[in-house]
C-alpha cells in the first residue's frame, strides 16, 4: 500500500512530526488531478487496488472529497490520515458524500493527540468529525516521549464508538533535522510502558498494531504473546519500505528517510520496480549497519527476519 | 480511404430533403432530442446527435431515455467530480461522447477523468488549445497502463494512422471535408476545417484544401507533422507548440503501433 | 525487358530552367504513321523474342501534350498491329501532370498504366509556366491533376532536382517532399548542368552529397513511415542484399537494354543521349529492334564497365552501387565515354560521411 501525499500543507505542529520538516519546505504543493490519475493508474496496474491518503492535511486539499470518491469509483480501497481538523463547511461536504462509501472501502486513520495538546476550537472539530465517520475510524498515536498513557485513546474510542484498534507510532529521528523523538534507551524503556496499557486493551478488545520500526526484542516472550492474542494473530517487528508519493511526484521510503533517498514517480516504469528500488536500498543499510541495537548484529530474529532491528532513519542519523 | 457521406443539419425540419441516408443533427435544445431521433430515423440514419451546451456536464439533466439515441456533447466543463460521480450510472447506460474545449486548462484534466471513469470523451484542439498539455495528453490517451475510456482526436489517429496515408482527425469533430457535408437551406456546404480557410479557398477540389499548402509555400507544407495535421493551425503565427505536438504524437502512434 | 523512352513529343508547356540545359527540343510530333511502324516494329522484336517484354515509357516534354486521341490512337494501333504482342507491352508515363485530363487518363487506364512518374518544385521561379516561371499556377494545376489521378486510383510520384537553392534547407525539402505524397517516395536527383550556369543553380557532388546527408540521419531513424525514397532505399537494399538496386545510371546495365525514340523516329541510347544527342542509332524507320540493340557504337558502352573495373575503378569498394556512373554524363564531362563520371563526387562522400558510418552497414563490393 502506497501513500498519497495530497498536500504539504497542515493545520497543527506536533513536536515529534517526522513529516515536519519535510513539509514545511515547499507547503504550497497540491496533488493535482493528472497525478492522482497517473498513481492510480500506476498501481491499477499493479493490481494494488489499496491507497493511503495523508499529508499534511489531507483534508486541506480543496479536492480531497472529489479525489476520495473518484478512487472509489476506480474500486480503490482509501486509508486516509487525517488530524480530524477539518472547517465545518468542508466536514458537511464529507459528511454529505463520503458517508455513501461503504465502510469496507473507505477508513480513516485519525492522529489522536491528548487533548490537553490540543486548542478548545481543535478538539471541538475533532469530536465532530470523531462522531460523524465513527465506523471508518481508528485511532493513531505516535510516541515521541516515555510517559505516556491509552486512557484518553480508549475512552475515545469508546466514547465515539471508533474501530477497536489503535496504530502505535514510534517518533524516529530525521536525517540532517532536529524533531522531538525516543533515543534508542528510550526505546528499550517503553515495552514496559506498553505492557502497563496492554491490559486495558484487553479489557475493552482493542487490537494494538505497531507501526513500522518498534523493535521485537524489547518485549519479553510473554508480552509477545499477550499482544499476539490481541491482535488475533497480527504482530509484526517487520519493516518494508512504505512508498510514499509527494504532490510532486517525488517518492521514497518512507517519512524518516524522506531526505535519504528520493527519486521521480516517472523514474519508474511500474510499481514493482520502486518497491524492489526501495528494498534494496533498505538491504544495503540494513546489510551493512544491521538493527539500531549492537545486539541486532548477532541476534536471531533479526537473521531469521522476524524483526527488521528497528527503523532505518537512527542508523543512517548516527 | 472509402468513408461514409455523412451529412450535417441544423434545422430539423431539412431531414425531409433526405432519404436513406446518415445525419448528424446539431442542437443546442436539450428538449428535442428524442423529436429529433424521432424525425431522422423516418427515413434516415441517426449517426448522432450534435450537442452544443453553454453548461458543465453536470448541470445537464440526462435522461434514461436517451439509452438508444448516439450523443455528441461539446460542453463547457466537467462541473464538480462529486457532482459527476452521481450522473456516472446514468451516463454509462447512455451512447454519449464528450468534446471539451482544449482552451480551457481544466479541461484536459476533465478529459482524464472522464476518460479514466469510462467515458468516451475528447479535446478539442483549436488555436488557443495548451499545446504543452496536449502533449502530455498524447501519453495520457495513448501509452496508459490500464484501460481507459478512448480520447479523442488521439484514438483516431491511432486507429488509422497507416503510415503511408494522411490521417485527418478533424473527422471527429465533423470537420472533414471529404465526410461531412452540411445541408443548409437552399445550399449544401462540404465541413470547412477549423482554421483552415481564413483566406478564401483556391482549389476547386473542396475534398483536399490542404493541397494549397504546397503551392503557397506555407510552412505547414514542410512540418514532420503535417500528415496528421493538414495545415489545421496554419493561422497561428507561432507554430512551435502545433509543431512540437503533431510530431510528438506522430512518433508515439508509430512507436505504440509499429514497433511494440 | 526493353525499356524504351518513348519521346513522342519533346515539347512543354511549363518553362524549367533544368530543360534550358538540353541541347536540341523537336518541335513536331510523331505522326500517326510513324508511331505505327514503331509498334509494327515492337510487335516485329516481340514475336520473334516470346521471352521478351518491352516496357514503353512515354516522356516528353510533356506527353500530355498529345492530347487523349493520341493514346486512343495508340491503343486502336496496339489492337491492329500487336495483337499477340500487347500484352508483353507495358506502358508507363512521366508528366508534369498540369495537363492531365480524364480522357487522358482513362487512355491511361487501358494501356494498363497504374503509376504516374512526375516531378515537382516548390522553390519559385525554377519551375513554372512562361518567362517569369509562375510556380503558384503551375503547382496548382499541378495539384489538380493529382486529385484527377487519385480520384482515378492511379499512383503518382515524384523526383524531385537538388539544385543551389535547395541546399538551404535539406529537411525542409525532405518534409515537402514526403508530405506532398505520402504514400510514394520521392526520388532526389543531382541537377546536370554542363557549360554556362546562368542561374546559378548548379552544385558540387559534395554538396549534393551533405544535401543527402542533411536528411539522411532523420530519415534512417523514421524510415518505416515513409515509402522507399531514391537514393537512400536503393544503397540500403544494395548493401543488404548485394543486389544492383540502383537507378539505369548506376546499374552499369544500360548499354544492353536501353533506347531512345523520338518524335521524328530518331534513336539514341537513352533520354539522355537524346537530349543530348550523342549514341545516336539513327532512325528507327530504317532499323529493326535487332539492329537498334546490336548497333555498333553499343560496343564501346558495352565495353565500358570492364574497362572501368580493370582501370579507374579497380579497387573501388564502392564499385556495386556505382558502376562508374552514367555514361552520357562521362561523355558530356571526360568528352570519353569510358571514363568514369563524376557520380563519385557524390556518391563516395555521401556513403562513407552520412550512409555507412550511420547505418553500421560496409560494402566491400
Amino acid at each position: 500500500m502506497a501513500n498519497i501525499l495530497l498536500t504539504e500543507k497542515c493545520v497543527r505542529a506536533c513536536p515529534y512530526c517526522f513529516a515536519k520538516e519535510y513539509l514545511k519546505e515547499s507547503k504550497e504543493n497540491m496533488l493535482s488531478w493528472e497525478n492522482l490519475i497517473y498513481i492510480t493508474d500506476l498501481f491499477e496496474a499493479a493490481n494494488e487496488k489499496h491507497l493511503s491518503l495523508l499529508g499534511g492535511e489531507p483534508a486541506l486539499h480543496p479536492q480531497f472529497i472529489d479525489y476520495v470518491l473518484y478512487l472509489n469509483q476506480r474500486n480503490f480501497h482509501v486509508n486516509l490520515f487525517t488530524s480530524g481538523i477539518m472547517p465545518n463547511k468542508q466536514l458537511e461536504f464529507a459528511k454529505e458524500y463520503l458517508l455513501k462509501i461503504p465502510v469496507e472501502n473507505l477508513s480513516f486513520v485519525c492522529n489522536y493527540n491528548h487533548p490537553d495538546s490540543s486548542t478548545a476550537n481543535e478538539t471541538k472539530q475533532i469530536n465532530r468529525f470523531l462522531t460523524t465517520f465513527s465506523k471508518y475510524t481508528s485511532l493513531s498515536f505516535n510516541l515521541y516521549r516515555k510517559d505516556f498513557d491509552f486512557t484518553f485513546l480508549v475512552e475515545a474510542i469508546l466514547k465515539y464508538d471508533l474501530k477497536k484498534h489503535i496504530r502505535l507510532g514510534l517518533a524516529h529521528p530525521i536525517q540532517g533535522q532536529k524533531n522531538i523523538c525516543l533515543t534508542l534507551d528510550e526505546i528499550r524503556e517503553i515495552a514496559e510502558k506498553i505492557r502497563r496499557q496492554i491490559t486495558l486493551l484487553e479489557e475493552n478488545r482493542i487490537s494494538l498494531g505497531f507501526d513500522c520500526g518498534m523493535p521485537l526484542c524489547i518485549f519479553s516472550d510473554e508480552d509477545i504473546g499477550r499482544l499476539f492474542k490481541l491482535n488475533r494473530g497480527r504482530v509484526t517487528f517487520f519493516c518494508t519500505p512504505a512508498i510514499d508519493i509527494g504532490p510532486d511526484m517525488q517518492v521514497w521510503a518512507c517519512f524518516p528517510l524522506a531526505n535519504y533517498e528520493k527519486k521521480s514517480l516517472y523514474d519508474f516504469d511500474n510499481v514493482e520496480e520502486i518497491k524492489k528500488y526501495f528494498f534494496e536500498q533498505n538491504n544495503k543499510i540494513r546489510k551493512e549497519k544491521k538493527g539500531i541495537f549492537e545486539e541486532c548484529k548477532t541476534c536471531a530474529c533479526f537473521e531469521e527476519k522476524l524483526c527488521s532491528g528497528g527503523c532505518l532513519a537512527h542508523l543512517v542519523n548516527d | 480511404m472509402n468513408m461514409e457521406h455523412i451529412y450535417i443539419i441544423q434545422d430539423v425540419s431539412l431531414i425531409a430533403q433526405l432519404q436513406n441516408k446518415t445525419v448528424v443533427v446539431e442542437t443546442d435544445d436539450l428538449n428535442k432530442i428524442e423529436d429529433i431521433q424521432n424525425a431522422v430515423q423516418e427515413h434516415n440514419q441517426l449517426f448522432c446527435i450534435k450537442l452544443n451546451v453553454n453548461q458543465d456536464i453536470t448541470s445537464i439533466v440526462f435522461k434514461d431515455e436517451w439509452k438508444n439515441i448516439p450523443l455528441v456533447v461539446y460542453p463547457t466543463g466537467l462541473g464538480l467530480v462529486r457532482d459527476f460521480i452521481k450522473l456516472l450510472p446514468l451516463l454509462k447506460k447512455l451512447n454519449v461522447k464528450f468534446f471539451l474545449d482544449g482552451a480551457s486548462a481544466q479541461n484536459y484534466e476533465a478529459v482524464q477523468i472522464l476518460s479514466s471513469l469510462g467515458i468516451y470523451s475528447g479535446i478539442v484542439i483549436n488555436e488557443n488549445a495548451n499545446w504543452e498539455k496536449l502533449t502530455d495528453m498524447i501519453y495520457y490517451a495513448l501509452c496508459n497502463r490500464v484501460q481507459h475510456a478512448p480520447v479523442e482526436p488521439f484514438q483516431y489517429v491511432y486507429d488509422t494512422y497507416k503510415r503511408q496515408t494522411l490521417v485527418d482527425y478533424g473527422t471527429v469533430f465533423f470537420e472533414n471535408p471529404e465526410r461531412f457535408e452540411y445541408l443548409a437551406e437552399g445550399r449544401r456546404q462540404k465541413a470547412i476545417p477549423i482554421t483552415l480557410f481564413s483566406k478564401a479557398p483556391l482549389v476547386a477540389d473542396w475534398n483536399k484544401p490542404w493541397q494549397r499548402f504546397f503551392y503557397e509555400g506555407t510552412e505547414c507544407a514542410a512540418c514532420e507533422g503535417w500528415r496528421i495535421c493538414l495545415g489545421k493551425y496554419a493561422a497561428m503565427k507561432d507554430k512551435n507548440g502545433c509543431r512540437d505536438f503533431t510530431v510528438e504524437l506522430l512518433d508515439v502512434v508509430e512507436n505504440r503501433k509499429f514497433k511494440q | 525487358m526493353i525499356n524504351i523512352i518513348f519521346k513522342a513529343v519533346e515539347k512543354c508547356n511549363s518553362n524549367c530552367v533544368y530543360c534550358e540545359v538540353i541541347a536540341k527540343h523537336e518541335n513536331e510530333i510523331m505522326k500517326y504513321e510513324l508511331l505505327q511502324e514503331v509498334l509494327q516494329k515492337v510487335n516485329d522484336y516481340l514475336l520473334k523474342n516470346q521471352n521478351e517484354e518491352i516496357n514503353l515509357t512515354w516522356h516528353g516534354g510533356e506527353v500530355c501534350l498529345l492530347g487523349a486521341d493520341y493514346f486512343y490512337k495508340t491503343i486502336e494501333l496496339l489492337e491492329k498491329y500487336c495483337k499477340t504482342t500487347k500484352n508483353r507491352i507495358k506502358h508507363s508515363v512521366q508528366s508534369n501532370l498540369t495537363l492531365i485530363n480524364q480522357e487522358i487518363i482513362d487512355a491511361f487506364k487501358i494501356l494498363g498504366i497504374k503509376n504516374i512518374g512526375s516531378s515537382y518544385e516548390f522553390i519559385p521561379h525554377i519551375r513554372g509556366f512562361g518567362k517569369q516561371r509562375d510556380a503558384i499556377a503551375y503547382n496548382r494545376k499541378f495539384f489538380e491533376g493529382v486529385s484527377l489521378l487519385e480520384k482515378n486510383g492511379l499512383r503518382w510520384g515524384v523526383i524531385y532536382v537538388v539544385h543551389k537553392q535547395s541546399l538551404e534547407k535539406p529537411l525542409e525539402v525532405f518534409h515537402i517532399l514526403t508530405n506532398l505524397n505520402v504514400s510514394s517516395g520521392p526520388k532526389f536527383n543531382k541537377i546536370y548542368i554542363y557549360g554556362e550556369d546562368k542561374y546559378n543553380l548548379a552544385i558540387t557532388g559534395k554538396e549534393y552529397a551533405d544535401f543527402l546527408g542533411a536528411i539522411f540521419p532523420f530519415w534512417w531513424k523514421n524510415r518505416e513511415r515513409f515509402p522507399k525514397i531514391a537514393p537512400f532505399s536503393n544503397f540500403y537494399d544494395s548493401y543488404t542484399y548485394k543486389v544492383t538496386q540502383m537507378d539505369c545510371e548506376l546499374t552499369g546495365l544500360c548499354s544492353h537494354r536501353w533506347m531512345y525514340i523520338g518524335p521524328t523516329g530518331n534513336v539514341s541510347q537513352c533520354g539522355r543521349g537524346g537530349d543530348f544527342e550523342i549514341l545516336n542509332y539513327g532512325k528507327i524507320q530504317y532499323q529493326t529492334f535487332e539492329d537498334i540493340l546490336t548497333h555498333p557504337l553499343r560496343k564501346e558502352l558495352k565495353n565500358r564497365t570492364a574497362i572501368l573495373r580493370n582501370t579507374t575503378c579497380k579497387d573501388c569498394r564502392f564499385w556495386m552501387v556505382c558502376h562508374g556512373g552514367c555514361p552520357i554524363d562521362a561523355m558530356l564531362t571526360n568528352g570519353k565515354i569510358t571514363t568514369k563520371a563524376p557520380h563519385c563526387d557524390w556518391v563516395k562522400p555521401f556513403l562513407t560521411e552520412y550512409f555507412e558510418p550511420i547505418t553500421g552497414l560496409v560494402t566491400n563490393d
